[in-house]
């Protein structure tokens, strides 16, 4: 049996704005090549796939991501989901003293309750039936 | 000091039945309007909110007059004492004490319970300022250039002037904008794997009447109000509807700006979407909440929805029992008008209170009464605080005991005069030391 020793990512590792970008995408893709980040990156502006390919280095060092070799390919991952990175600057306590006060602060498209299953159905109905007479 | 406080505890209780009236008028009022544009029944429920606000700062400074130029209290204590010479008022007097004591009391329970209430609302506002400034600043990045371009477009069409930037965020799950004077419009990181670019447009167009209608500064006052008032369920139930009409005032200006309301439509939905897949909200930040999302998305579809606060019968139970508790006290305080507004307490009339009932007091001594009751009230017009109140009062009390003690020498002359010329040592006259006008003369044997 071989035990994984997960290197647990250093307390205070803080990504840079580049590096955030880059997390944003693994969480929405769960685990993506270099390739993938640069597709997806390219779409917006143009990154070099060195550049990429440089920082995820960087970040497996930092402990933001994970590495795996699959096959010819390294598959990358986010070390920590959105919510832990969350955690990690504002604190589990702080959040729910002041997180209903931090929301009447701040103007949102949505109220962030989730909607539930029935009342999307019957909007998803609504739209395409509106859909439908345009 | 305890001037302002009875002042701050009359303020609070007028509140209870003003922001009750001001809450029915906006609700008959709106009824009238309830088939107008979001825009004007957004202004209506704003006026209302801000009408309780200026109402209260008015019955501040009526107050302020009030409480300080009425020397009542002293005025009670000089006829109560003097009335006192006549018959002896000791209980009533006693009662009128118990009466003083208790309204200080109450005054100073009024005033420490707001206080304590706003102290607590105040650090919670301050605590979500605080973890929305990290939430923001650590986990943002700039956005891609033509999208920033397309925000500066959109801004530009919708004429706004100041200073708003766009970042995305990377935990974030529905845009938002905050800032009051240098505004920052937050785009979720997830919007852009579900969110077409026009559908992107659409959400960026909804932040941005938000940033042209000044909203953040608006909710910033909006939150003010609610600390001070937090006690009255009326303001909670207008700052709601307030927060509602807004939402639908800047899906309108969207409206405007799109070509097909279906794009916002299914923008919105799938911003829902993208929050249940979230296992836990982030930060709770949606903390407020605000009305569904079927009705607001048929209303932008055409069909006609005006909101969903309406007055329910719980909420008519919750506004009638502090406007019932006020008419209570202010009734109850009206019965007996002076004491309500004086803040001094009654000094000890008792000792006072039992001259001879056989003698009727000389001019001299009438005037004398007049005179430290004049006195007295110049004192307490001169200076509100409570030491001077009793500093005159005390006067009046040593005042009457002076007079007391000048009745029975005259009672005691008078009696020698009656009597054989009998002569009286000089040192010890016959004349009782003590306050207590006890005039039985000592007899000294001839």
């Amino acid at each position: 049996m071989l035990f994984h020793m997960r290197r647990t990512p250093p307390a205070n590792a803080r990504p840079t704005e580049f590096e955030l970008e880059l997390l944003s995408l693994l969480w929405a893709k769960r685990e993506a090549t270099v390739r993938d980040l640069h597709e997806a990156l390219n779409k917006n502006r143009e990154i070099g796939y060195t550049t990429i390919l440089k920082t995820m280095q960087i970040m497996t060092d930092k402990g933001l991501v994970e590495r795996e070799e699959v096959g010819k390919a390294h598959l990358y991952r986010a070390a920590r989901s959105e919510q832990e990175t969350q955690r990690q600057f504002i604190g589990d306590i702080r959040e729910r003293l002041f997180g209903g006060s931090a929301g009447r602060l701040v103007l949102q498209a949505l109220s962030g309750e989730s909607v539930g299953a029935d009342e999307l159905a019957q909007i998803k109905e609504l739209v395409s039936q509106k859909e439908r007479e345009l | 000091m305890t001037h302002y406080s009875a002042v701050l505890a009359w303020v609070l209780l007028h509140v209870l039945w003003q922001a009750t009236a001001i809450a029915f008028a906006y609700k008959l009022l709106d009824r009238q309007i309830a088939t107008e544009r979001a825009e004007t029944r957004y202004n209506l429920a704003l006026m209302a909110l801000l009408c309780i606000f200026g109402v209260s700062i008015v019955t501040f400074f009526y107050e302020q007059l009030h409480v300080s130029s009425d020397p009542g209290g002293i005025n009670i204590i000089a006829s109560a004492a003097r009335n006192s010479l006549l018959v002896n008022t000791a209980p009533v007097a006693s009662l009128l004490a118990l009466f003083h004591e208790n309204s200080n009391g109450i005054i100073q329970l009024v005033d420490m319970a707001w206080l304590a209430g706003v102290l607590v609302l105040s650090v919670r506002a301050l605590g979500g300022a605080w973890i929305l400034s990290r939430y923001r600043t650590a986990l943002s990045y700039a956005p891609a250039d033509d999208l920033a371009q397309r925000f500066r477009n959109i801004a530009q069409r919708l004429d706004i002037r100041q200073r708003v930037t766009l970042r995305i965020h990377a935990a974030a799950i529905n845009p938002f904008v905050i800032g009051a004077f240098r505004s920052v419009v937050y785009l979720p990181a997830s919007a852009f794997t579900s969110l077409s670019p026009e559908q992107i447009d659409a959400i960026l167009s909804h932040e941005l009447a938000h940033v042209r209608r000044a909203d953040c500064l608006w909710n910033l006052l909006q939150v003010a109000v609610e600390t001070l008032f937090f006690f009255h369920p009326a303001v909670w139930w207008l700052s709601g509807i307030l927060r509602e009409q807004r939402e639908l005032c800047c899906d309108d200006v969207v409206l405007n700006t799109i070509a097909k309301p279906t794009t916002y439509a299914t923008a919105l939905l799938a911003l829902a979407e993208n929050g249940r897949k979230q296992p836990r909200l982030a930060m709770g930040i949606g903390g407020s909440p605000t009305m569904q999302l079927l009705p607001r998305i048929a209303r932008i579809l055409g069909a006609p929805f005006h909101g969903t606060r309406e007055l329910r019968s719980g909420m008519l139970f919750k506004l009638s029992a502090p406007v019932l508790a006020s008419i209570a006290v202010l009734c109850g305080s009206a019965a007996i008008p002076f004491f309500s507004r004086s803040t001094s307490s009654l000094p000890q009339t008792t000792t006072a209170s039992n001259p001879p009932q056989y003698n009727v007091p000389s001019q001299e001594l009438q005037t004398s009464f007049s005179e430290t009751n004049r006195i007295a009230n110049d004192i307490a017009r001169r200076e509100a605080p409570i030491s001077a109140r009793r500093q005159a009062a005390s006067t009046l009390a040593s005042g009457f005991a002076r007079n007391a003690k000048a009745l029975s020498e005259q009672a005691a002359a008078s009696e020698q005069q009656d009597m054989s010329p009998q002569h009286h040592g000089g040192p010890d006259a016959p004349v009782s030391s003590t306050g207590h006008s006890d005039v039985t003369p000592r007899n000294q044997a001839p």
